[in-house]
């Protein structure tokens, strides 16, 4: 990468470092501010985030039991190796693949309309509208968005994973595994500890968060014009990817180290 | 009228926010509790970002601003929510309401955020100031849905909500009607009246003649004072 690609990288990850310092000191100090506008913000967010994907992170549980369970059962039985199932498992879709595949939903159905919907508000000169009421901007609409989308990835990856590990068994089962319900989740009671709850619920909250701040930064952190909202949320898109990525990368370190 | 100013512009450079490019130099300017001020100019001279300069909206690119005493540029965050609280602002073009919200929801969030009163006179105060802009059957609608000159009513509703010490509006009158203009002007007349300081920037001076008393004009760059014609004194 070239010097004129580095800095004006480099300038966006501090911008945004300080957009999430900025949205930290605001949600710690105006905590208990303006609760009867706030607390319905984070109701509306969390249906739009949460309880609307259910169905389509139920889809997706599936198809991981299919393709990931089912497959692996299938395979490591041929190979008289089916005691590893549960470590499997555990280390595939509680793990990895769980958390980030229902960040990406969450991402495509929620974060990017924030990225939108905020884009839109600066445009049209919203925010400005909020400041002149003496209302904080980033109270008002950066917020409730971060903690909706924060607890809707927590819940929907524990749904996830519960979907997918039932129903990778009913896939094995149907392939005439020998595997009784009991051996399969005394495996996965085996492998799993106590760490894998404590960072499964702070990756996928941190998912969330990530989400969360990222297109909202896209949507508010400059003057746009109503034709930047498009490009500056593919923007918000991929730099959410990435800071997901960079998010498990650290929590991979983790699971190392524990 | 006399008294301490409420707002009060010393050497201010007004600057064009998208640009930074200096619009309006040397502004001199104060108004105190009960003055109605036009400020008048070409359309594209700067009134608006001077009006936005003056609220506290924009940043100023030099000089001094101070609202109800107090300079913006070195007061605490509370003291600039404080001091927005006691000051209105209605936009040009619609007002900029929330699209998200109904209009009842857009005149109330101001209320909600602040707490402003009792909550159990919330709805009536909204009721109220529904029916004084004529908005009560489409106040379950969304702003999307009603005509600018309603969607102007529903901004001013949203600034007068909390009771205000000053109301600035950037071009209230724009495809208000007859009707319309006459509605504006009594309820900017019964403001004044209550000693609340008005401040309307405008490209005609004409249908504030009955209500205004003091009057300035935006030229070459200049806040000058002016007649009533926007002849600059």
């Amino acid at each position: 990468m070239s010097a004129t690609g580095i800095l004006p990288g480099l300038t966006r990850l501090y911008e945004l470092g300080a957009f999430t310092v900025i949205t930290l000191s605001v949600l710690v100090t105006k905590r208990r501010q303006a609760r009867r506008v706030i607390g319905p913000l984070v109701t509306a967010h969390l249906w739009r985030a949460g309880v609307r994907q259910l169905p389509m992170t139920g889809f997706l549980g599936l198809a991981l039991g299919l393709v990931i369970i089912g497959q692996t059962v299938a395979l490591l039985t041929k190979v008289g190796a089916h005691e590893y199932i549960g470590t499997v498992m555990v280390t595939v879709v509680v793990r990895e693949l769980g958390p980030l595949l229902t960040a990406l939903v969450v991402l495509a159905r929620s974060g990017t309309a924030n990225a939108v919907e905020l884009g839109t508000a600066r445009a049209l000169g919203e925010v400005e509208a909020l400041e002149s009421l003496g209302i904080d901007p980033v109270h008002y609409l950066v917020v409730p968005r971060v903690v909706a989308l924060a607890v809707s990835v927590f819940c929907l990856t524990t749904y996830l994973i519960l979907v997918a590990v039932v129903s990778g068994y009913l896939f094995a089962f149907l392939q005439d595994v020998p595997l009784t319900p009991a051996a399969y989740f005394a495996q996965l009671n085996d492998v799993l500890r106590w760490q894998d709850f404590v960072l499964l619920g702070l990756k996928t909250a941190l998912f969330g968060a990530v989400i969360a701040v990222v297109n909202c930064y896209h949507g508010l952190a400059r003057p746009l014009q109503i034709e930047d909202v498009a490009e500056v949320t593919s923007r918000a898109v991929v730099e959410s990817i990435v800071g997901c990525v960079l998010v498990d990368a650290v929590f991979l370190v983790g699971y190392l180290l524990v | 009228m006399s008294g301490d100013p409420l707002i009060e512009l010393i050497d201010v450079e007004v600057l064009d926010e998208a640009t930074g490019r200096p619009l309006v130099r040397g502004v001199n300017w104060r108004a105190v509790r009960g003055e109605f001020w036009v400020i008048g100019g070409a359309p594209g001279c700067g009134k608006s970002a001077w009006l936005a300069t003056a609220a506290g909206l924009n940043r100023p690119g030099r000089g001094t601003l101070r609202l109800f005493g107090n300079d913006l540029a070195i007061a605490s965050e509370r003291t600039q929510i404080a001091c927005r609280r006691r000051l209105g602002f209605v936009f040009a073009h619609g007002g900029r309401l929330f699209n998200q919200l109904t209009v009842a929801d857009n005149i109330a969030l101001p209320l909600l955020y602040h707490e402003d009163g009792a909550p159990a006179e919330w709805p009536a105060r909204v009721a109220a100031a529904l029916a004084r802009a004529e908005l009560t059957a489409v106040a379950h609608l969304k702003p999307s849905r009603l005509t600018a000159r309603l969607r102007q009513r529903v901004a001013l509703m949203r600034a007068l909500i909390i009771p205000t010490e000053v109301l600035l509006l950037d071009e209230p009158l724009v495809g208000a009607g007859r009707h319309g203009e006459e509605w504006w002007l009594d309820v900017l007349g019964e403001q004044q009246q209550t000693g609340v300081t008005v401040v309307v920037a405008t490209d005609d001076f004409r249908p504030w003649r009955a209500v205004a008393n003091r009057w300035a004009v935006i030229q070459g760059e200049q806040l000058l004072a002016s007649d009533p014609a926007g002849v600059p004194e």
